[in-house]
């Protein structure tokens, strides 16, 4: 009887062990598929972790509770009602069920864990995950995106944004607004434009290309500003604020910044 | 367990040249024996009921009587009675045994013995015991009682009731033999005159150790769970069946399945054991409603159908 037990444990051990592998391995692949539709609408990719986490859960589940010798018999007739008979019968002792344990264990060691494992779905579903792999890695370089999700989301939530394309009255208003005393800072449009999730963005403007490069991140420097300013401003400032300099900013300036700020969002 | 096989592929061998073409019905009353339960026999006069049941006796060395139920039979005659006894100038009642003090007991045509009578025959069929008087005498084990029943000539009889019906484990039907085992049968039984002299193949202990064995057989948990499905769809389907068996057929029909599994030396029952003995457990405890009997099905059929749909 303890030589049953034993290959009875054995063999529950085996297929529970086949049964964790293929459902980690399944839930990889849906983990995998659901990380690129995510990517692809613009949404936090990482949430592809509850299908696969779920899925895991739900098929580990009913994998374990499964009966193990009805698993085994399905694939060997000639433990067929053996198994499962002796199994449930395990604690019973009398001539009849020792000789059936003892015919079960020797027709037992003709079972191989090759048999458990579908050699074809196991290659077919490992060539699925590394090509999904391999698409993420090409979506991500190359940023390809269907549509984002979540800018949609952002607009549904602020529909009065500053930054939004009103049209000339609201430019009009908003300038008013900041000339009648509004805060000289509101003329820059929104913060929120130059930050990326939790994190502010500093980037380098490279005023002579206009690229922004996302890996050049450091500390702003300060530069003097020696350009050649357009005419424009020298001339508008002649004639509205001689005294101002560049302390201070007419409605002119301010639209003139407002509108860069503006295009630099579209 | 293969050795138990033998023993009794042998037996049936051994009855087969006695009893020709009625090889699935000894295995049958086997099974009963092994169940130490009791059978009824229903088959036409002429299938040789008698002679398979009286060389199964012999072969398991077994005592055999042969009760011939008519409506005049008395309980006395089938129990015994108290005669009076004389000897050295005294007179003193003794105990005569009856017929039944056997270990196998036919009962030919037990629907034609008044009720009184039947119920005599079914208390020793039940508590192995018979009561004559004030005093109770204790059968020799194993006993077996095989009741017969004619399908025809059923004018001037006693239907046993349902609830006596339900102590048979078994209803076997004994059917007419196939055109060549009839052909066997007669080529045998008009040539000589033959007595057919069987050696005993083991003895009554053996039986009763078998009796044992029997009931050691396991079962899976799943294939007990379709048992009892089996037996419980029979008081749910209402649309053939107007009584159903009892939880006595559930007990029943395991226990038939492990005689059956012993038989063919299999130390497991599978589900197929079941299959075959639904028939001969459930014939004779089910009763079918009017519109299946205008039908013409049988109980078979509606075990059949019940057997179809149970998964």
């Amino acid at each position: 009887m303890k030589g049953f037990i034993d290959a009875i444990r054995e063999i529950n051990f085996t297929i529970d062990s086949i049964i964790l592998f293929n459902t980690l391995l399944n839930a990889v692949i849906i983990f995998l598929a659901v990380y690129i539709v995510l990517l692809l609408v613009g949404l936090q990719p990482l949430y592809a972790l509850i299908p696969s986490f779920l899925y895991l859960v739900v098929h580990l589940y009913r994998g374990i509770t499964k009966s193990k010798a009805v698993i085994v018999e399905e694939r060997y007739d000639k433990l067929k009602d053996k198994l499962r008979t002796a199994v449930d019968n395990i604690q019973v002792e009398n001539p009849v069920v020792d000789s059936l344990q003892s015919e079960v264990v020797s027709q037992i060691k003709e079972v191989e864990v090759a048999s458990f494992i579908n050699t074809n779905k196991l290659s077919y579903n490992i060539l699925v995950a590394v090509l999904l792999c391999f698409a993420i890695i090409f979506l991500t370089v190359f940023g390809i995106k269907f549509f984002d999700i979540s800018a949609v989301f952002d607009r549904i939530s602020n529909p009065f944004s500053i930054v939004n394309r009103g049209g000339a009255s609201d430019i009009e208003g908003s300038i008013m607004s900041a000339s009648e005393g509004g805060s000289i800072d509101d003329i820059y449009g929104e913060a929120s434009v130059a930050s990326l999730g939790d994190q502010n963005l500093d980037i380098q403007i490279k005023s002579i290309t206009q690229e922004i490069s996302v890996r050049d991140i450091k500390d702003v420097e300060p530069r003097q500003f020696e350009e050649v300013f357009p005419n424009e401003i020298f001339v508008e400032s002649a004639e509205t604020c001689l005294e101002c300099g560049y302390q201070g900013f007419g409605p002119a300036e301010q639209e003139l910044i407002k509108n860069y700020f503006l295009k630099t969002t579209q | 367990m293969t050795h138990y096989k033998q023993v009794f592929d042998a037996m049936i061998k051994e009855v087969n040249k006695v009893v020709i073409g009625q090889d699935k019905v000894v295995e049958q009353i086997i099974a009963a024996m092994l169940c130490d339960s009791n059978v009824l026999l229903e088959g036409y006069p002429g299938v040789a009921k008698t002679m398979m049941v009286r060389t199964i006796a012999q072969l398991m060395d077994l005592s055999f009587s042969r009760i011939q139920s008519t409506p005049d039979l008395m309980p006395s005659d089938v129990t015994g009675t108290y005669i009076i006894n004389e000897s050295k100038g005294k007179r003193e009642f003794e105990f005569q045994p009856g017929p039944v003090f056997a270990n196998i007991v036919l009962a030919d045509e037990i629907n034609r013995a008044t009720p009184k009578t039947q119920s005599a025959l079914l208390e020793a069929m039940q508590e192995k015991q018979v009561t004559s008087g004030n005093t109770t005498y204790e059968l020799e084990l194993p006993f077996f009682v095989l009741a017969t029943q004619n399908p025809i000539e059923q004018e001037g009889t006693y239907p046993l009731p349902e609830a006596q019906l339900d102590r048979f484990l078994f209803k076997i039907k004994v059917g007419y033999p196939s055109f060549d085992d009839e052909i066997k049968i007669v080529d045998k039984y008009t040539s000589v005159i033959r007595e057919h002299k069987l050696k005993p193949m083991f003895s009554k202990h053996h039986l009763i150790s078998l009796q044992g064995i029997t009931r050691q057989v396991p079962i899976a948990n799943d294939i007990r769970e379709r048992a009892v499905k089996i037996i419980a769809a029979t008081r749910v389907n209402k649309e053939i069946i107007q009584y159903g068996a009892s939880p006595r057929a559930s007990i029943n029909i395991i226990l038939a399945a492990k005689a059956r599994a012993l038989i063919n030396g299999r130390n497991h029952v599978t589900l197929e054991d079941i299959r075959e003995m639904a028939f001969p457990v459930l014939r004779h405890r089910i009763i079918l409603n009017f519109e299946a009997e205008r039908k013409g099905m049988t109980t078979d059929d509606a075990v059949l159908r019940i057997l179809e749909h149970v998964k």
